[in-house]
């Protein structure tokens, strides 16, 4: 469920070539459990295709918003 | 974290440029900058006869009014006012003593540390917040730690310079990721508006900002660095 204090990584803003590592690098200091909420102007399906190559069963992916003009997601660190 | 358009990054354009711009590019709103003869021509509101003795109405909302230089209580008092009935805030360029109630400001700092401990002390003396514009070269160098450090507690804005068409255009690491990245991991909830890093940048922004593009995909990015056509 959303709450007004969860974190948000709005990715538009930042540079083409740091935005998937800005993405990995918030994800991998998340505790195990904790989750952030990503903003972009497009469909991230290559980059969760990304975290399903890279990322394999350490994540949970849930659509909050699906455009036309943002999406969210809310990107979750899955306990071990 | 609400990302905003600022009135620098467009400075010709009318309320309504603004307002369109902040739709083209999904943003919540504008940061309107006073006092440098703007396109916006939002001052006019001080003179009741130019603005007609009608409240002007923003096409979207406006988070915040920066006022230029130390405002003298007049001027403060009018705007303050006028922030009050946006449901705006203050940003500040030089700390004031009296501030109108129940106005909400906060005090622009850069990344000079002798400065941010000035902006936080007069944010916690005030019960107000701090606004951080980080310099380019602070971005870059990741100097930003130790600012971001101190501001946190009290900061409730940010004007990021670096980001739009010129991250697309960057050649280097900007650092603009890691910095939004630890806004994000350390709960910010507050607002960041887009600036122009320069006036220089000024050509590239308004193409930007008047065209309905994407902001640049970070997979394609990645695709371009790995040599890999699609």
């Amino acid at each position: 469920m959303s709450t007004q204090t969860e974190k948000t990584l709005d990715v538009r803003p930042i540079p083409p070539r740091e935005k998937h590592a800005t993405i990995f690098a918030t994800f991998d200091a998340l505790a195990p459990g904790a989750s952030f909420v990503l903003v972009n102007d497009h469909d991230p399906v290559p980059l969760r295709y990304q975290f399903e190559f890279e990322r394999s069963g350490q994540f949970t992916w849930e659509y909050l918003e699906q455009g036309p003009e943002v999406w969210r997601v809310r990107i979750t660190r899955v306990r071990a | 974290m609400k990302l905003l358009l600022s009135s620098d990054a467009l400075p010709t354009a009318t309320l309504d440029e603004l307002g369109a711009a902040c739709r083209r590019r999904a943003l919540a709103g504008l940061e309107l900058v006073l006092g440098r003869g703007q396109g916006h021509r939002y001052e006019a509101l001080r003179c009741p006869i130019e603005a007609g003795d009608e409240a002007v109405q923003p096409p979207v909302p406006v988070y915040w009014l920066v006022l230029p230089g130390r405002p003298r209580l007049s001027e403060l008092m009018t705007w303050a006012g006028e922030a009050h009935r946006l449901g705006a805030g203050l940003l500040l360029r030089a700390p004031v003593e009296e501030l109108p109630r129940p106005v909400r400001a906060a005090l622009v700092h850069g990344s000079d540390l002798a400065e941010v401990e000035q902006a936080v002390a007069w944010a916690r003396q005030q019960g107000m917040f701090t606004c951080y514009q980080p310099e380019p070269e602070a971005l870059r160098q990741g100097t930003w730690r130790m600012v971001l450090a101190q501001t946190l507690p009290t900061l409730s804005h940010v004007r990021l310079p670096g980001s739009g068409p010129e991250g697309q255009e960057a050649g280097g690491p900007t650092g603009v990721g890691a910095f939004l990245a630890a806004l994000t991991l350390a709960g910010y909830a507050g607002t960041v508006a887009l600036i122009p890093s320069g006036p220089d940048r000024l050509p590239a922004w308004e193409t930007w900002l008047l065209r309905r593009r994407g902001w640049g995909c970070g997979t394609a990015a990645a695709r371009q660095a790995r040599g890999v056509s699609r």
